[in-house]
């Protein structure tokens, strides 16, 4: 039983290959960014989508050896992080909407 | 039947009897626990709402309000499903729900409602305007407190007034836009308040001995399935002229004139077919069909509200 649990734990998720890719392409598109005109948001939604690719790989590899409560759990917290994740996410679109990026700008 | 009001005012069932068995729910748990087809129609009348009201706004701004909408129409239906755990277990369209699978329990139906109510209407409030949150504030309140506690179990009129609540969306959506409420907007209140009675007391004549079972005075076991025919008749004439009045404000076009003239007249039809037809399976069937259509009746008059506009925007 454990073995075949531990079987599906190794068997889900990213490979390494898929996973140096993932990171390679993400610093790759972050320096990129970073370096280039584009503005600075861009590259902190790259790092932050490469973590939440990372954070989900993580994830799919540790929930296959969970029992079903557990599981059901796990999946209730993540849905709670995702939720406040995205409320910072929606606070900060519509502080920028609201007041514009100047809102760096103004002296301390 | 037992009268209404000694029917036990919910859902204080032993909470601490169904933790004791109770493993937690998964996501979709509380995906069903938000209603999410009643959910769906509430995002669109608001969006019709925001799309139709004249002013501009911020896309980011429209999908705050919208998905403040979506997150204060779920946490109503999660309270609702709350309050009505008691007769929800009795009824066979709603024995399927998550309290009564006994997935979620009470408490946190409650605490899940109450948190997603709370943020939707300050999230609102403070990142559109504070109109808009206080009439998503109103709609989830009088919803509860006045539709699910006092009116659902106590009075045949439940859903005419208690209509009111799934009428607000579409002026919450306009007062994201213009900070206001207008003619116009009242108008698509209106539209979605008079439709309320036929389409719930069509589902009401064929589903009539769920709601007798569980002591809920729906208008056809407190009046008879003739008078909610009769009732049904009297509402739909009140509706059509609503209905059409949009073409006449300026907020409908002639394709809104055209498309509302055709669905009011079916509209009508129906209900007359509802209204003559009073025994056996025939009637139950006229009764599903005018409740099916009432559906398509009123996504129609929104969807080509919404269409008149994107066009109009898109040619502008």
């Amino acid at each position: 039983m454990s073995d075949s649990k531990g079987k599906k734990a190794a068997s889900a998720g990213l490979n390494v290959v898929s996973r140096s890719v993932v990171l390679g392409v993400g610093c790759v598109v972050w320096l990129g960014v970073y370096f280039s005109g584009l503005p600075k948001w861009i590259a902190t939604l790259v790092a932050a989508a490469v973590g939440l690719v990372f954070m989900v790989d993580h994830n799919m590899r540790t929930m296959a050896g969970l029992t079903e409560t557990k599981r059901r759990e796990r999946m209730r917290n993540i849905a709670i992080a995702l939720a406040l994740g995205g409320m910072v996410l929606l606070f900060y679109m519509a502080t920028m909407v609201r007041l514009g990026p100047n809102v760096f700008n103004r002296s301390m | 039947m037992a009268p209404a009001s000694s029917y036990p005012a919910s859902p204080l069932v032993s909470v601490d009897a169904e933790q004791a068995t109770h493993d937690g729910g998964d996501i979709a748990d509380f995906w069903a626990l938000m209603k999410p087809r009643l959910m769906s129609l509430s995002v669109f009348t608001a969006l019709v709402g925001l799309v139709a009201a004249p002013g501009q706004i911020h896309p980011v701004i429209a999908v705050i309000a919208m998905l403040c909408i979506a997150v204060g129409a779920g946490a109503s239906g999660a309270l609702n499903m709350w309050y009505d755990a008691d007769i929800d277990a009795n009824m066979q369209r709603t024995a399927a729900r998550p309290i009564p699978r006994g997935r979620v329990t009470a408490t946190e139906a409650l605490t899940f409602g109450t948190v997603l109510s709370v943020l939707s209407v300050l999230v609102l409030s403070v990142t559109v305007n504070f109109t808009a949150g206080a009439l998503l504030g109103l709609t989830i309140a009088f919803y509860i407190f006045v539709y699910t506690m006092w009116l659902k179990r106590r009075t045949p009129q439940n859903i005419v007034i208690g209509g009111a609540a799934g009428a607000f969306p579409p002026m919450i959506g306009w007062a994201a836009v213009t900070g206001g409420v207008s003619l116009d907007s009242i108008l698509l209140f209106a539209l979605i308040f008079f439709w309320t009675p036929p389409h719930f007391w069509a589902l009401a004549l064929y589903r009539c001995r769920d709601y007798e079972r569980v002591g809920v005075p729906m208008l056809p076991v407190v009046a008879g399935p003739d008078e909610t025919r009769r009732q049904i008749l009297i509402y739909t004439v009140l509706l059509v002229p609503i209905a059409l009045a949009p073409a006449f404000t300026g907020l409908g076009g002639a394709t809104y004139l055209a498309v509302a003239l055709v669905l009011n007249a079916a509209f009508g039809w129906f209900a007359y077919q509802v209204y003559t037809h009073r025994e056996g399976r025939e009637a139950d069937a006229h009764a599903k069909r005018l409740f099916l259509f009432s559906l398509l009746y009123l996504f129609l008059h929104f969807a080509v509200l919404l269409a008149e506009r994107v066009v109009a925007k898109v040619l502008a």
